[in-house]
C-alpha cells in the first residue's frame, strides 16, 4: 500500500485504528462529547471531526486503506450527529446505552426506532378509552384528587393491561395514598 | 473544471490564478444553450447555434433534455414533454427514454454528453491543454437515477467525473469560499426546469447543508409557457386560429415568450412582434403584435411563484427554523432576475436577497472550486451535503419502509438484517425506492437487488446483513453479507432506467466519432 507523502504516517495509522474500533464506541465517544453536551457543542464537534476526516481531503491520496478508513469514520460521525441532533432519538439512545444491552445498542437501529415509536404511543395510551382515562386521571391529579386518579387509572389498565406508564403512575398514587 | 449542466443553459468554469473563472467560448458567450441540433448534412450543432435551429429544424433539435434525464418513459414529466416538444421521444428497453433523430436512437445521457463535450472543448481552447477532470452539478432534489444518468453523460463525454454536487450547494461554496463567514444562508435556486431551496450553515471553512427541498417540475420554462399560452389565446381571439396546433408557430411563440420574459426584468411593458407566424388557406401570411405589461405577467405566474414558497416552507420546517432566523438569501438561476421573484422573496424572508452574485454563473464557479479542492491536497473547504429524498425499501402489500431519511448528511450508511423466509432459500430480492410516501406506487424505483451466494439452510437460520450507502455523489450503493459466515453475498442490480456498461461504451465510441460543427 503506497503511503501518502502529505500525511504523517502516525496520523494515518491512528485513523486506521479509529476506523477499526468504531463498533466499540457510542455516539458520544465518537463525537468526543459528554452525555450532557448541549446541541451546539455536538455541532461544533461534528464540524471539527469532518475537518479531520472528510473523505474529500483524501480524495487524491494514493493510500487506499487510509481513504477507506476516513470514509468509514466520516460516515459514522455523520450517523452519530444525525441521531443526537434529534432530541427524541437522543433521549432514547442515551437511555439505551446506559442500560444492560449497551453493547448491542451502540448504533441506533430500526429496533430502537420501533421502540421509540412504541414508547410515544404508550405515553398517551394505545386505545381511545386508555387515552381518555389517562387524561381524566391527569385532571384529577391537578385538582389533588388522588382517589379519582387511582380509579381512572385502574379502569384504564382494564383496557391496556401492560401499559407500563399507567402502572408506574398508579403505583406512585397508591404509595402517596398509603403515606397519608 | 466545474460544469453547471442546466435545463436551458450550461456554463463552465475553472480555477485560474486561485480564482474561479467562467470560461467564455471564442465568441465571448459565457452561457451556452443546452441544445443539440442534428443537421441534414450530418453536422452537429451545440449551444446557442443549435438553439436557433429549434424553429427551422424542430424534429432534429433537442432541448431541455435535463427534464428527461434519469426518468422512466411512463413518468409524468416524460408524458408532459412528449406533448410539448417537437422532437421524437420513444420508449427504449427497461422503460427508458430514447430520442429518435431520423433513424438513430439516442439515450438522454448521450445527448447531454454532447453538451458536456462542447464545454470541455471551450476549456481546452482557452487553456491549450487537455482537460478531463470535472465536477458536474445537478439540482439538489435529483434522485439517484437522475444522478447516475448525469454521471453517465460525463463518462460518455470522455470526462473523469470527480464528483456530482448539488447546484445550490455549489452556489453557496462560490459565495462563501475563503470569506470566513459564520452565517445561515438560504439558496433560492430557480433554474430553467427545476426549483431547489437549500439551507446551509456556513462556519468558516465548513459548509453544512441543514435541509434541502425542491420541485423538479418547476422552472423558468413554466413561466415561458404561461406567456406562450397567453399569446396563443390572444391570437385565437383575434384571428380564430389556434396556433398550438402548429409545431412551427408554437416554437416561434415559445421563443417570443422567453424574450418577453427577459425583457420584463428591465421594462414595465414589452412589445411582442412575431412576423409571419401564420399562413391562411389563401396563402396570406399574418404577423402577430401585442404588448405585455409586468402586471399582466405577474398575474399569470403568481401561482408558480407561490409554489416556490411552499417548497421554502418545507425546507425551513425540515431545518426546524423560521424565515427570520436566516442571515442571508442568495438567488441562483436566470429566472430569479424577474422583479416578481425578487420582491416575493424579500417579502417572504423579510430581508433583501443578495444581488451581487451572478445567478447564471455562480453554480459553475462553485463546481470549479470543488473540483480544485478534490485535486489539491491543500483543500480548505468541507462540503457536508445531505440526501434530498428518503431512501426506502419495498415491503409486502405495496408499502415501503424508511431506511435513510431525507436531509441526512452524506456519505452515510445504514445496515438492515434480513432472515430467509423459506427453507433452502438461495436468493434474497429487495427493491429500493426514493420518495416521501409510505405507498410504494408513489415513490421512484431505484433498482432491484438480488443477493445470492450465502449459506443455504432452513428458513430463519440465515441472516443477511444488507448495507445501504449513499456516497458523496448522492448515489446509492447496496452490499450484503452473510452475518454468520461473513461471506460477501453477490449483488446484481436490474430494472433501473439507467444505461448498462455496454450501452455506455457504445455511446462513448459514438460520441468520440461525432464532430461538432464550427459556427458558420
Amino acid at each position: 500500500m503506497p503511503e501518502d507523502p502529505n500525511i504523517h504516517p502516525d496520523w494515518a495509522a491512528e485513523a486506521k485504528d479509529i476506523a477499526d474500533s468504531l463498533d466499540l464506541l457510542d455516539y458520544f465517544q465518537i463525537l468526543g462529547a459528554e452525555i450532557e453536551a448541549p446541541a451546539e457543542e455536538l455541532k461544533l464537534r461534528y464540524h471539527q471531526l469532518q475537518r479531520n476526516y472528510h473523505p474529500d481531503t483524501f480524495f487524491s491520496s494514493p493510500d487506499l486503506e487510509l481513504r477507506a478508513a476516513v470514509t468509514k469514520i466520516a460516515k459514522r460521525v455523520a450517523e452519530a450527529y444525525v441521531i443526537l441532533r434529534d432530541p427524541q432519538k437522543r433521549a432514547k439512545y442515551t437511555r439505551d446505552i446506559a442500560g444492560p444491552e449497551r453493547a448491542q445498542r451502540l448504533r441506533y437501529s430500526e429496533d430502537s426506532e420501533r421502540e421509540a415509536r412504541q414508547e410515544k404511543v404508550e405515553e398517551l395510551g394505545r386505545t381511545a378509552q386508555g387515552r381518555k382515562l389517562w387524561a381524566k386521571a391527569q385532571d384529577c391529579l391537578r385538582r389533588g384528587d388522588l382517589q379519582g386518579a387511582q380509579r381512572d387509572l385502574q379502569t384504564a389498565l382494564l383496557f391496556e393491561r401492560d401499559n407500563e406508564r399507567f402502572k408506574t403512575k398508579l403505583d406512585e398514587i397508591k404509595a402517596q395514598l398509603g403515606a397519608r | 473544471m466545474g460544469i453547471d449542466l442546466g435545463t436551458s443553459y450550461t456554463c463552465v468554469a475553472i480555477i485560474e490564478d486561485g480564482m474561479p473563472t467562467v470560461i467564455p467560448n471564442e465568441w465571448g458567450e459565457r452561457t451556452h444553450a443546452s441544445v443539440v441540433s442534428f443537421m441534414d448534412d450530418g453536422r452537429v450543432l451545440v449551444g446557442n447555434d443549435a438553439k436557433k435551429q429549434i424553429i427551422t429544424n424542430p424534429d432534429n433539435t433537442v432541448y431541455s433534455a435535463k427534464r428527461l434525464i434519469g426518468r422512466f418513459y411512463f413518468s409524468e414529466e416524460v408524458r408532459k414533454a412528449r406533448s410539448v416538444v417537437p422532437y421524437n421521444i420513444v420508449e427504449g428497453t427497461n422503460n427508458s427514454v430514447r430520442i429518435q433523430i431520423r433513424d438513430t436512437m439516442y439515450s438522454v445521457p448521450e445527448l447531454s454528453a454532447i453538451v458536456l463535450k462542447e464545454m470541455r472543448q471551450v476549456v481546452e481552447n482557452h487553456t491549450g491543454q487537455t482537460v478531463t477532470k470535472a465536477v458536474i452539478t445537478v439540482p439538489a432534489y435529483f434522485n439517484d437515477n437522475q444522478r447516475q444518468a448525469t454521471k453517465d453523460a460525463g463518462k460518455i463525454a470522455g470526462l473523469d467525473v470527480l464528483r456530482i454536487i448539488n447546484e445550490p450547494t455549489a452556489a453557496a461554496l462560490s459565495y462563501g469560499f475563503g470569506q470566513g463567514y459564520n452565517q445561515r444562508v438560504v439558496l433560492y435556486d430557480l433554474g430553467g426546469g427545476t426549483f431547489d431551496v437549500s439551507i446551509l450553515d456556513i462556519g468558516d471553512d465548513v459548509f453544512e447543508v441543514i435541509s434541502t427541498a425542491g420541485d423538479t417540475y418547476l422552472g423558468g420554462d413554466d413561466f415561458d409557457d404561461r406567456i406562450m399560452h397567453w399569446l396563443a389565446d390572444s391570437f385565437e381571439q383575434q384571428q380564430k386560429v389556434d396556433l398550438r396546433k402548429d409545431k412551427y408557430a408554437l416554437q416561434k411563440l415559445k421563443e417570443a415568450a422567453e424574450k418577453a420574459k427577459i425583457g420584463l426584468s428591465e421594462h414595465e411593458v414589452v412589445q411582442i412582434h412575431i412576423p409571419l407566424i401564420y399562413t391562411d388557406e389563401n396563402g396570406y401570411s399574418l404577423d402577430f403584435s401585442t404588448t405585455l405589461s409586468r402586471a399582466e405577467f405577474n398575474q399569470m405566474v403568481m401561482d408558480l411563484v407561490q409554489r416556490t414558497f411552499k417548497v421554502c416552507d418545507e425546507a425551513l420546517q425540515s431545518a426546524r427554523i423560521t424565515a427570520s432566523e436566516v442571515d442571508c438569501i442568495i438567488l441562483v438561476g436566470g429566472p430569479t432576475r424577474l422583479p416578481i421573484i425578487r420582491s416575493s422573496v424579500r417579502h417572504y424572508f423579510q430581508k433583501q436577497p443578495l444581488t451581487d452574485v451572478d445567478p447564471d454563473e455562480v453554480v459553475a464557479m462553485g463546481a470549479a472550486i470543488q473540483a480544485h479542492a478534490l485535486l489539491d491536497n491543500q483543500q480548505s473547504t468541507y462540503l457536508l451535503d445531505v440526501t434530498p429524498l428518503t431512501l426506502r425499501l419495498g415491503t409486502v402489500g405495496g408499502y415501503t419502509e424508511r431506511i435513510i431519511d431525507k436531509n441526512t448528511p452524506i456519505p452515510i450508511e445504514r445496515t438492515r438484517s434480513f432472515t430467509t423466509a423459506t427453507d433452502f432459500q438461495e436468493r434474497v430480492r429487495i427493491k429500493i425506492y426514493q420518495g416521501e410516501s409510505n405507498l410504494l406506487a408513489e415513490n421512484t424505483l431505484l433498482g432491484e437487488f438480488e443477493f445470492s451466494g450465502f449459506r443455504v439452510a432452513m428458513r430463519g437460520e440465515v441472516t443477511i446483513e444488507v448495507t445501504f450507502e449513499i456516497d458523496a455523489d448522492g448515489i446509492v450503493n447496496v452490499s450484503a453479507r452473510d452475518l454468520e459466515t461473513g461471506a460477501q453475498a453477490s449483488t446484481t442490480l436490474s430494472l433501473s432506467s439507467g444505461l448498462s456498461d455496454a450501452e455506455v461504451d457504445q455511446a462513448i465510441s459514438r460520441n468520440e466519432g461525432m464532430v461538432v460543427a464550427d459556427r458558420a
